[in-house]
């Protein structure tokens, strides 16, 4: 089924359609919110970080001409 | 500094509930900090706080901002806590603002523009230039699509495997992986592709490569099956894509942030996305209930706008 969210601009939303709307868009912006809480975030951050880094440390400075 | 003063003199006052300073007062400033060239962990500070919009009362935004650019500063910029909008007002306050406004003024100048997450901008995020525009990008395409990634990951794990249970720490490996891979490789077209394409394809291909480093022969299938595995992928499960479809969403707030003022967007988010009474946000904001009708209804008429692009529409549909 359509999101009414995806509608044409042109059309009117119905109250229940922008109900659901609302209801969806706030259901994502909570998840959102504590998607750093989630099981895995912050390991998986860290190890992000950390290949970052060993890629940078990888690359050699640029040489001061 | 002149133009706080100015602003909290014309516009800005306190609220008589919270004594909090109100939004008016802030408005200018983050347009001021916006429109300021400013040093790079500052010009993030300065954009990150507005898509934070969380209130936690008693905590100055000004009174935390020079010791979390200080921060940013000796870490390496990744002191990026979720924080505050509103400040307590007064001399202290007034005094650490102008300090903060003094530094961005005598700042080199940066060419580059404020980092901005959206659907269209997050190929442009890899790239921002310096490295605390790319933490920042990174962190926040991690925040928004953590969860369909793990979805993702977990389900072609279990395709490859023929229905294998995965190891926690090897599904986080793998969105790690995908995660850097996405920022470094310069693939990524949304007018090539879909995103959540794109995503898959990435994740599939450190999944393979995983499999085949990790035990060879107990993965006979793959190693047999030579790159075709690469180039199949499972259907996507319900969960992944209800998953994505939210983070979707999530991205879609993102850009209406970015697209319109932040007041309006204040009122949206109190009401539509916290779900705090018309009437009650009026009184906390000082205004009648008329104009946060009327706010709402130009907002969801923005929303819709932005949602009615084809990069959406595409990608929201599986």
């Amino acid at each position: 089924m359509k999101n009414p969210l995806f509608k044409k601009t042109e059309e009117q939303l119905t109250p229940r359609e922008e109900a659901e709307i609302t209801q969806e868009l706030a259901e994502a912006y909570r998840q959102n919110e504590i998607s750093e809480k989630q099981p895995g975030f912050q390991r998986i951050a860290e190890k992000v970080k950390l290949t970052i880094s060993i890629n940078t440390e990888a690359i050699p400075p640029p040489k001061n001409t | 500094m002149d133009l706080i003063r100015t602003s909290v003199a014309s516009g800005g006052k306190y609220s008589p509930a919270s004594r909090l300073c109100q939004y008016r007062v802030l408005s200018p400033v983050f347009s001021a900090m916006r429109s300021c060239v400013i040093p790079a962990p500052t010009r993030i500070a300065a954009t990150f706080f507005p898509k934070r919009a969380r209130m936690a009362q008693g905590e100055g935004f000004f009174d935390g901002m020079p010791g979390i650019v200080a921060k940013m500063k000796s870490s390496q910029h990744e002191a990026l806590p979720r924080h505050v909008f509103r400040c307590r007002w007064n001399q202290e306050t007034e005094n650490k603002c102008g300090d903060f406004l003094n530094e961005t003024k005598h700042a080199a100048p940066l060419s580059m523009p404020l980092p901005i997450t959206s659907l269209s901008l997050l190929s442009r995020l890899r790239d921002e230039g310096d490295d605390a525009g790319w933490q920042v990008s990174w962190k926040r395409f991690l925040e928004l699509y953590h969860s369909p990634l793990m979805a993702m990951a977990t389900g072609i794990y279990r395709y490859q495997t023929g229905n294998a249970e995965p190891p926690e720490e090897a599904i986080e490996d793998v969105v790690a992986s995908v995660v850097v891979d996405f920022f470094k490789r310069d693939r990524f077209d949304p007018e090539r592709g879909r995103l959540r394409t794109y995503l898959r394809v990435l994740t599939n291909a450190r999944i393979v490569d995983m499999l085949r480093k990790e035990k060879p022969l107990d993965h006979e299938s793959i190693t047999a099956g030579g790159d075709a595995l690469t180039d199949t992928l499972p259907a996507e499960s319900p969960e992944e894509g209800r998953s994505f479809q939210q983070a979707l969403l999530a991205t879609l707030i993102e850009d209406l942030r970015e697209h319109i003022p932040l007041r309006q967007f204040e009122i949206f988010e109190m009401v539509k996305l916290v779900g705090m009474p018309p009437d009650l946000v009026a009184a906390e904001l000082g205004v009648q209930r008329g104009v946060i009708d009327n706010t709402i209804y130009k907002v969801m008429n923005r929303l819709r706008e932005i949602a009615a692009s084809p990069e959406y529409q595409e990608e929201y549909y599986s």
